[in-house]
Order: structure tokens, then sequence, then C-alpha cells
């Protein structure tokens, strides 16, 4: 297999720049694969590594660097123009269509290769279909059957044979096989050797280092948008490669200074039995003056139970106590008794684009700042303008709209509006995420004051540095369960939390 | 006013797309007073415009807290119909019990139209084009045919007195809810992203409700109105009223979907530019016919100026 | 991988107009002496012709997320023209106006919504509105040019062709039209990707479709079909009259109701017979209800109803898919408490 250096480079990829406002994405990362080769990607969330690909597979454009197929640059338009060149991905969420056959669906895009006298052969799609899917190892689905009943796993490998139906020269694929289960992994892993007996590459992104042990010809590890490097078959090591994916520099008082988990005990939110969705049975306990952290994969559910305690959602079974016994049902008496919550998805669900700096601001206050049921124009210029200053938020002024901000800045705004609340219990789900360093910092050091405040701070984030940074307590979820507990410690590292997470 | 709108000018929409309002009403003013040979604006129309200008202000007025939350309520009309020949009814028994009955009619409709968004999840302009439906059938089974008449002594209170006090009270009320109440602000936020209001305590579904209410409200206000004018109802007493209403506010500035630029100067000068134009077609004698061409063409126009296609993914 | 979907055999059909078969028995129970006749029965047929072509034209802007309002309006100035043509150029001509002004319309409708890019709602109901005034203006000047074939108000259609709404020949013509569109819907691509598009238009988009080149499409095919649905109708009334003031939205409810219906039964059967049962359903509702007495004004109510009904189902469905996880978990947990 140490042969695989030696042969043809069919995709290059140099010196690649991405960046998504102040957060840098790739950073001058360049990767040569070659004929034949089966190369993984791996690194943590926010590594680079679906940028990455999707950037090779033409669905977004770097900001700054080239790329080369067998040796002619390759500058993809759009996915279609990079299926047509050569190169296929499938991606980590739904690529299929409700309400369409499995044909219809394995053939999307190319239904002129069917079509006769202006008429779709629905016989001659149904066909193919039934032998392109036995041809990669799969049976017993009706090509004629509308993909609606079918679960995510079989829908996944009609993608996988939509992608292969288009005879990739380089086929990417993300994540997929978490979400598959023996027998579809047994598809996948048929597929990338005929590939790679054919001469053909694949790069396979995954998160389970042994899965990608046993079939990459080699690994390439990303971190925080760099390559790190990359591993032959022979220098394959779980313990190199962990290393190599949280190694890294943190600067000194970056996060909380104090090594004391401790807290006084007194638990001010409580939420028992909860199930939903992939969350089964979980208790949980928050108490003042604590630092939280919960911790996982995307899909573990620590992002669903942060709305289940603030009562954006209602969970099958279970429930959601404050200290004085109030049963939490929905956000209105959350905000009536002073709780607070922060969604991950800045854009769409904790900030109004099109709103100004001020109606997002005081949203969550206005029924304290009311007086005879109208809120005065003066107090809510008041009220940005003390924000402003105690945050350092950078704005034209308050009437500009939030989507004119940086993404530090618009966190700064979604903060504010609930310091403005003055709640007692916060809720927040990747707090940085999309941040750069001077703002994190920042943020960091309000975290710190409002737990010193003897606020109780829930952390749910996707950054492993950060939990270890911040929280007096860690818990870490898989598959909807807390799978483990950490203290807050001088000596707590990555590597004891990755382990129960993957 | 106008001041206030070249100052808010950081936001989503160019200049020129909040410019367009007061352009129109200008422009409609200077056109429709030549047009009409002076007529419009003189002391001989005061009193017919006040009709015009109330069938514009209280439904915009109603319907202003919906459309901000990015609502439609299509069936206006038949609810003022409904109301109207139910106060009609009520009339008999005292003449003015029909106030109170027109209002408690328009609320329940409106109330009615407003589950079956809230509760139901039927998209509110499907849904209420459907209760429209059954509240024009309901109409007409009330009226078993032809029109009824109510007590005569309701005309007393068709006096421009009244009709502007209302028109005044109402466009108050409007300006101060809309403009600076926690309610007011939470519908805007609705409108602008639902989800983010939600997760910011605000109980959507509740004050999705009582803007059917208050539209349901206005709808209550315009039967009293038809029956002090006509003293009578029929299956026109709806007449055009949620077309009116939605026209009025869109040529008024305000987002088809929406959100943070729906402002009170969007009823006032919409329902002034709507009032305009409808007396002054009338007093030009263009025909009904001719005015519905009109309508369906500004209902187009104002919606093509003013829609945020920036920020609107898919387009249905 | 289990195999879960059914073919669409007989037996799947057989169970989709189980549904029609049930509902005319309920109402044989309540109103036997009235309905419980072969004429009955044909009626209700006959009653669910033009509504169904009609669907087949809406359906296609449907699945791809278009609502068009206006083709009530549109219909009848299609309708109109081809009454007209009827008379002059016989069947022919009456089929081929009929279509082209449809189609025509729809051309204006469609380069309206693919231009301005605002919602269809807003463009359809725009366009409706002075749509209703064309018609009303084509009615008065006919009424002027030929007296003898429009009074007006109406244009009558030609009596040598009003036997295409009766019996047989409208179901010759419904059947024809169905086989027509279902090779359309099941065997064009513009017809594959419509429904693609309103499954996920991102996810369509990034496959490399383009929504609004397909929408447009879908005005334009969808034209033809309500062009078809126009002549029937007026061969079926023998007479086109004009509607004003936002009337003519009462002729594309019951079209849409059968398309809703139509797409919930996809599973057993395909849209050209599910929209007929769609329409059968309603047909049969509504001649019960006039079997039974009521009035007219009832007859809006009930549509009010049950189109909200209809709608609601999703919400409806998911309810009680929530409340049923809802109460297993408890019994999971009561259970094991029990146990514990």
């Amino acid at each position: 297999m140490s042969e695989v250096k030696n042969r043809e480079t069919i995709l290059r990829v140099q010196g690649i720049y991405k960046s998504f406002g102040p957060t840098k994405a790739l950073v001058d990362v360049s990767l040569d694969l070659h004929k034949g080769e089966v190369l993984g990607l791996i690194g943590e969330n926010g590594s680079g590594k679906s940028t990455l690909s999707t950037i090779i597979a033409g669905i977004q454009k770097a900001d700054q660097g080239s790329m080369f197929l067998e040796g002619e640059p390759y500058v993809p338009t759009d996915i279609t123009d990079a299926i047509s060149k050569g190169v296929s991905m499938v991606v980590q969420e739904q690529g299929t269509l409700n309400n369409i056959t499995v044909a219809s669906n394995i053939f999307a895009g190319k239904e002129s290769e069917f079509t006769r006298h202006g008429l779709l052969d629905i016989r001659k799609m149904n066909k193919a279909a039934a032998e392109l899917l036995s041809s990669i190892g799969v049976e017993g689905i009706n090509p004629a059957q509308l993909v609606n009943g079918m679960s995510f796993e079989e829908r996944k490998l009609l993608e996988v044979a939509r992608a292969e139906y288009t005879n990739p020269k380089v086929l990417l694929i993300d994540e997929t096989t978490t979400a598959l289960g023996k027998e579809g992994r047994d598809v996948m892993y048929r597929l990338i050797n005929t590939m790679r007996d054919s001469g053909r590459s694949v790069i396979f992104i995954s998160h389970d280092i042994e899965e990608l042990m046993a079939i990459c010809d080699s690994i390439t590890v990303l971190r925080d948008g760099h390559l790190i490097g990359t591993l032959s078959r022979d220098e394959m090591n779980i313990h190199t490669m962990r290393q190599m994916m949280v190694g890294r520099e943190i600067a000194e008082n970056f996060y909380r200074t104090d090594y004391d988990g401790t807290t006084d005990g007194e638990v001010a939110l409580k939420g028992e039995h909860i199930t939903f969705g992939s969350l089964h049975d979980v208790g949980i306990e928050l108490c003042k003056g604590e630092i939280l952290g919960i911790g996982g994969l995307t899909d573990c559910g620590m992002h669903d139970l942060g709305k289940i305690l603030f009562g954006i959602i209602i969970p099958d079974y279970g429930t959601v106590t404050l200290a004085d016994g109030t049963n939490i049902k929905d956000t209105k008496q959350a905000v009536k008794h002073r709780m607070a919550y922060i969604s991950k998805n800045r854009d769409t669900e904790a900030l109004m684009s099109a709103g100004s700096i001020t109606d997002n601001l005081c949203l969550a206050s206005l029924p304290q700042m009311q007086k005879f049921g109208f809120v005065a124009p003066k107090k809510e210029k008041e009220m940005v303008a003390k924000w402003r200053e105690t945050l350092s938020i950078k704005m034209q002024n308050e009437k500009q709209f939030i989507m004119y901000l940086s993404g530090g800045n618009k966190q700064k705004v979604s903060i504010a509006k609930w310091l403005a609340s003055d709640a007692d219990i916060y809720i927040f789900d990747c707090p940085t995420r999309g941040i750069d360093i001077g703002v994190k910092s920042e943020i960091y050091k309000l975290l710190t004051n409002l737990k010193n405040e003897g606020k109780a701070i829930l952390m749910i984030s996707e950054e492993l540095p950060e939990l270890i940074g911040m929280s007096d307590r860690i818990l870490i979820f898989k598959d909807g369960t807390v799978k483990g507990s950490f203290m807050r410690s001088a000596d707590l590292s990555e590597h004891d939390l990755i382990d129960y997470m993957i | 006013m106008i001041g206030k709108t070249l100052r808010d000018r950081d936001n989503a929409s160019s200049i020129w797309q909040q410019a367009a309002p007061f352009f129109g009403l200008l422009l409609v003013c200077v056109f429709f007073q030549i047009g009409t040979g002076g007529k419009l604006l003189s002391a001989s129309n005061f009193k017919a415009f006040s009709n015009y200008a109330f069938q514009m202000v209280i439904p915009a007025c109603g319907a202003v807290f919906l459309m901000s939350q990015g609502q439609l309520d299509f069936s206006m009309a038949g609810n003022v119909c409904v109301c109207t020949i139910i106060a009609a009814k009520a009339s008999y028994l005292n003449p003015w019990l029909a106030i109170p009955a027109a209002i408690i009619v328009g609320l329940t409709i409106g109330f009615l139209n407003g589950s079956a968004h809230v509760f139901l999840g039927v998209p509110s302009f499907v849904a209420t084009i459907a209760t429209s439906f059954m509240y024009t059938g309901l109409a007409n089974s009330l009226l078993g045919g032809g029109a009824i008449t109510s007590d005569f002594a309701l005309k007393k209170a068709d006096t421009l007195f009244v009709k502007y006090g209302i028109i005044a009270l109402a466009l108050l009320v409007t300006w101060a809810v809309l403009s600076y109440t926690p309610f007011g602000k939470h519908c805007r936020a609705i409108g602008a992203k639902d989800e983010v209001a939600h997760q910011s305590g605000v109980n959507v579904r509740l004050e999705k409700l009582v803007a059917f209410l208050i539209c349901g409200l206005s709808c209550g206000i315009m039967a009293c109105f038809v029956l002090f004018r006509t003293c009578s109802a029929s299956t026109n007493s709806g007449g055009q009223t949620q077309l009116n209403a939605v026209l009025a506010l869109l040529l008024g500035g305000i987002p088809f979907s929406g959100g943070w630029s729906a402002k009170f100067r969007c009823v006032l000068v919409g329902s002034m530019l709507m009032a305009v134009v409808t007396s002054g077609l009338t007093i030009m004698n263009i025909s009904a016919n001719m005015q519905q061409i009109v309508k369906g063409v500004l209902f187009v126009i104002a919606v093509a100026i003013s829609f945020d296609r920036k920020n609107t993914a898919v387009i249905k | 991988m289990k195999n879960k979907q059914l073919p669409p055999s007989i037996l799947n059909a057989g169970k989709a107009f189980l549904i029609p078969i049930a509902l005319y028995f309920v109402l044989l129970l309540l109103i036997r002496e009235r309905i419980g006749n072969w004429n009955s029965i044909v009626t209700m047929l006959v009653l669910s012709v033009v509504p169904t072509i009609t669907a087949y034209g809406l359906s296609f802007g449907f699945v791809s997320g278009i609502m068009d309002f206006s083709i009530g309006s549109l219909m009848i100035i299609a309708g109109v023209c081809s009454s007209l043509a009827g008379h002059y150029f016989g069947l022919p001509g009456m089929l081929i106006t009929a279509i082209v002004v449809a189609v025509f319309l729809e051309l204006i409708v469609g380069g309206l919504f693919a231009l301005l890019k605002i919602p269809s709602l807003v463009i359809t109901v725009g366009t409706l509105m002075v749509f209703e005034i064309i018609g009303v203006r084509l009615c008065v000047i006919f009424g002027e040019l030929f007296p003898q074939i429009s009074t007006g108000q109406y244009v009558k259609t030609a009596e040598n062709l009003t036997f295409l709404g009766a019996p047989p020949w409208n179901f010759v013509v419904l059947i024809l039209v169905a086989i027509a569109y279902r090779i359309v819907y099941y065997r064009t691509k513009f017809a594959t990707q419509a429904r693609m598009i309103g499954s996920d238009e991102l996810i369509a988009k990034n496959i490399g479709i383009k929504p609004l080149n397909v929408k447009f499409a879908t005005f334009l095919v969808g034209g033809f079909f309500l062009g078809i649905a126009a002549m029937v109708s007026a061969c079926y009334s023998s007479a086109v009259g004009y509607k004003r003031e936002l009337a003519s939205l009462t002729m594309v409810f019951k079209p849409m109701m059968a398309v809703i219906i139509g797409m919930s039964l996809e599973r057993f059967v395909k849209m050209h017979v599910g929209i007929f049962i769609g329409s059968l359903c309603i047909s049969i509702i509504f001649t019960g209800i006039i079997a039974l007495g009521w009035p007219d004004s009832l007859q809006d109510i009930i549509l009010g109803i049950f189109m909200i009904v209809v709608l609601a189902f999703p919400t409806i469905r998911k309810s009680i898919a929530d409340a049923s996880r809802r109460r297993n978990a408890r019994h999971l947990f009561e259970h094991q408490q029990e146990n514990a």
C-alpha cells in the first residue's frame, strides 16, 4: 500500500483559504490525492473537513488557492459542473427528495439520458436503477416506489448509487457511515474497494478513527482549518491521530484562571426523565453560580436538551422544574422566571436579521421596560447605549440592522438582550461559534463574571477546549444519554473527553 | 414623519422603497386634483371623502397588526357582511344594540379565523379564503335572499363628527399600540422571524390570535359604519374591505411578509392614498370595473416594489 | 431493507375508491329516497368531470409550491371565447380556441411571476382581478356584436356542441384527458422536476434544476388542461357568464381540494385517478347537500369547512403522532417504575 504515494496524482489542492466573516475555516491547505487512493479526512467539529470537501465538490468556492484535476486546472462552477468533470460527493445531510420514486432520485438531473421522443422511459429508468443498486450490493429496493417510507439509511444508499452512476474519478463521502447500519456500511466499503481497484479515488470523512484506519490508505488530520499532517498506513496510530486532532496552544488567561469547580450547590434548574428524539431518560441539575458544560457530537441530542430546558420543545416525557417548583412548559413562562436562551443558530433563531439592534436587544425585556403599557423610545435608546458601552459592541447606530454586524458583535447583542432582561439562568448553545479570538475572550470574561454573581449557566458546546476551559462540571452526551461526567481540574484534557463522545 | 423616515434609512430597504409611498400620495393627489377638475380637495367633497377615508382607515388599522406578523385576512368583507346583518336584526330590539352586536360578532369571527390558523395550522390566507366562503354562506342564509333594513334611528349617527372622530381615534390608538407597546413590537418581531420571537419569550400563538381579534373588531366597527350610513344590510355590505385594507397597507409601504418595516406611517399614508384614489376615481365617474382593474394592478406593483427578494430563499 | 411500498395495483385502487363509495353509502343511509337511484349516481359522476380536469391543470403548479388563484377568471375568458368560436368553427374551433386562449393567459401570469419574482399569491390575485373585468368586457362586447349568441351577460354555447358536456361524451373527454395527464405528469422531465422543486427546492437547486424555469412551465402546461376544462364546462352549462369582485375565487377551491386529496392518495393510486376520487368525494357531498334540501348558502359553508379540514390534515396528523409518542413514552416509564 505504500506504493500509493508513488502513483500518479489525480487531484491536487494547493493553498486553499476560506473564511466566513472572521472565522477562518481553512488556512493554506494543500493536499495531493493519488489514483486508486482512499484518503481519510479527520478532525473535530470546525476543523474544516466539510468545508474542504464541499469546495472540492463544487458546492462552494474557496477564497484563495487552486485545484488541479489530472493535471488540468479544476475550477467547478457548481455541483453539476463538478459532477460532469468527474467529482461527486455524498453529503452529510438529507439529499433525497420526497414524493419522488427511487429511480427518479437516483437519476435526478440526468433524466435526458432516459428520454425518448420527449417522454421518460420509466421502465428503462427502473431497470437501470435496479441494475445500479445491485451492482453496488444493495438488494431489495423497488425502483418504482416512492422514497417517502424509506429509512434514512436506505435513502443515503440511493445517494451513493446516484454518485456512483456519475462514474466519478474522485468520490467524496462525508460522514455518511455514521447514519448507516452494518449492511449499509458493507455496501460503502465494497464500493470504496471497487473504486480503489479500478484506479479511482475516494476522500472519506468520518469521526470513527478505527473505521478510517481499517479502510484508508492514508489519513489527513485537520485542526482549526490547518492541515496538521498526513499519515500513511504504516504511520497510522490512534494515539498519534488524537494528538494531532486536539493538541493545540491555548493562550494564558483565555479561559477562567481558577480551577475551583465547586459551587454552593443550590439547584436552580432541574430536568428529570427527559425523553425526546435521541434523548432518553436524561436527568440534569444546574446549580447557582455554576457553569455546567455539555459536550458531544452534533447529533447527540444536547441541542434539543437546551431547547427543552427553556420550554421551546415539549419533551415526550419528563419535566423541567425551577427551584421554586415551577414547571417550565413554554418560553414566555421561562422568560418570566428569569431564564435566558441563546440558540446556536444565530441568524435564524437567536436574532432577527431584518431587525434593528434596538429591536433585537430590547425584545426580551419589553414587559419590564413598559410603563402604563407603553415602552418609551428613550428607554430603549438608553438600554442600547448602556450595553453598547458595557460590552463594547461595534455598531454605527442603534437603528442599524443586525445583518450588517459581524458575528462577534451579533453575539454581543444576543447576550446583551438577556443581560438586559436581568436573567438568573442562562442557557447558551455554542456561544462562541464563528467568532474571532478577541471577542471570544470578552465573552468568556463575561461568563466568568456572571458565574461569580451567582447566576446559573448551562453551556452547550461543540468545542472541547471551551468546555474544559470554562466549565465547573462537564457532561458528555452520546446517542441521547450522559456517557461521562467530569469535574473541573487543571489536568483535564480533551483526550479524556473525546473517548466518551465518539 | 418624512424626516424620521429619512433618518431611519440604515436598514434593509433602499431609500426609494421607503420614500415611494409618500411620493405616491403626492402623485395621486396631484393627478386626481387635476383629473377631477379640482373637485377632489374641495370643501364639497369633504363629506363624501369622510366615507372613503373611513372605509380605508378602519380596515387598515385592523389589518396592520396581522400584516405586520406576515399574515393575511381575506375574509374581512364576509366578516363585515355578517356583522351588518346581525347588527341590523339586533337593532329591532333596541337601535343602539346594533353597536355591541356588531362588535361581538366581529370579534367572534376574528377568533374563528385565528383558530383555523393557530390551532389547525392552516396558512392564514387560505384559511381566511375558506372562512370567507363560510361567512358568505352564513350571510346568505341569514338574509334568506334580498336585503334587510335596520332601525332608522341609526341614521342619526351618520355624522361627520362621528366619522372623523372614529377615524382619528383609530389612528391614534393604532399609532400608539403598533409603535410603542410590547404587543405592537411583538407583532413585528413575529413577522421578522417568528422563531426568534418565540425564543425571546413571546407567546406567538396567543399574539397571532389577538391580531385576528383586532381585525375582527375593525370589521365590527365597519359594520356599524355601514348601518349608520345605509340602515340596511345585504350580501354586498362587506364590499371590498379586505382588498382595501391590504392594498392600503401595501401602498403605504408595508412589506408583504411583515416585519420591522411595518410602521404606522404605512397605515396613514396608505389609507389616505387609497381614499384619494377611490374618491378621485368615483368623482371622475370611472366604472367599478375599471376600479377593479386599477386595484389589481396596484396590488401587484405595490408588492413588486417592496418585496424583499434578497432575504427570501424560495419564492412561491 | 424491506420493501414497504405496495405496488399500485388494482388492490390499492380498490382501497382508494373505497372512500367515495363509503361516502355514498353514508349518504344513502341518510336520504335513501332522493339519492338511492341511478340518476343521482350519474349526477355525482358528471359533476366531477370539470373539477377533475381543472385540477389536472392546477396540479403542476401546486406540486411545485405555487398557488394559482386566477384560474377561475381565466377559464371564464377561455370559455367565452371558445363558445363564440364554436358557433362559427364548430368543435375543432371551440377546442383550439379554448386551449390557445388559456395557454396565452397563463403565459402572461407565468411571465409576470418569473419576471417580478414575487409570491404567486400576489401575482395570481392581481391578474385575477384584471381577468375578471376582461371577462365582463368580452361578454358585453359579444352581446353587442353577436346578439343572437350573447346577452351581454353571458355567452351561449352552440347547441350542437353541448353534447360534450353530458354523458357519455363528457366521460370520453375525461378519459382521454386523464390518459394525457398521466403521461405528462409521470413521464416528462418537466413534471418530475416540478415535483422535486416542491419537495425541497434547495436540494433540487443543488442537483442543477432551475426552479424559475420549471415554475413558468407549470403555468403553461396547466393552461392546456384549463382550456379543455373551460370548454367542457361551457358545454355542460350551455353558457358562460362573467364573475366579478373576486367571485371567481370560488372556482379555484374544488379543484384545489381534489389535488390535495389526490396527493395524499398517491401511495395507493396515481394522481390522475386520485384527483378524480377527490373530485368525486366533493361532488357526492354536494349532491347530498342539495338532495337534503339544504339551501345553496349552506353549500358555501360546507365548502369552507371542508377546505379547512383538508388543509388541516397535516397538523392533525402531527398532533396525533405527537400524542401517541408521548403516550408510549409515558407507558414505558410507568412500566419501568413498576418493575424498578
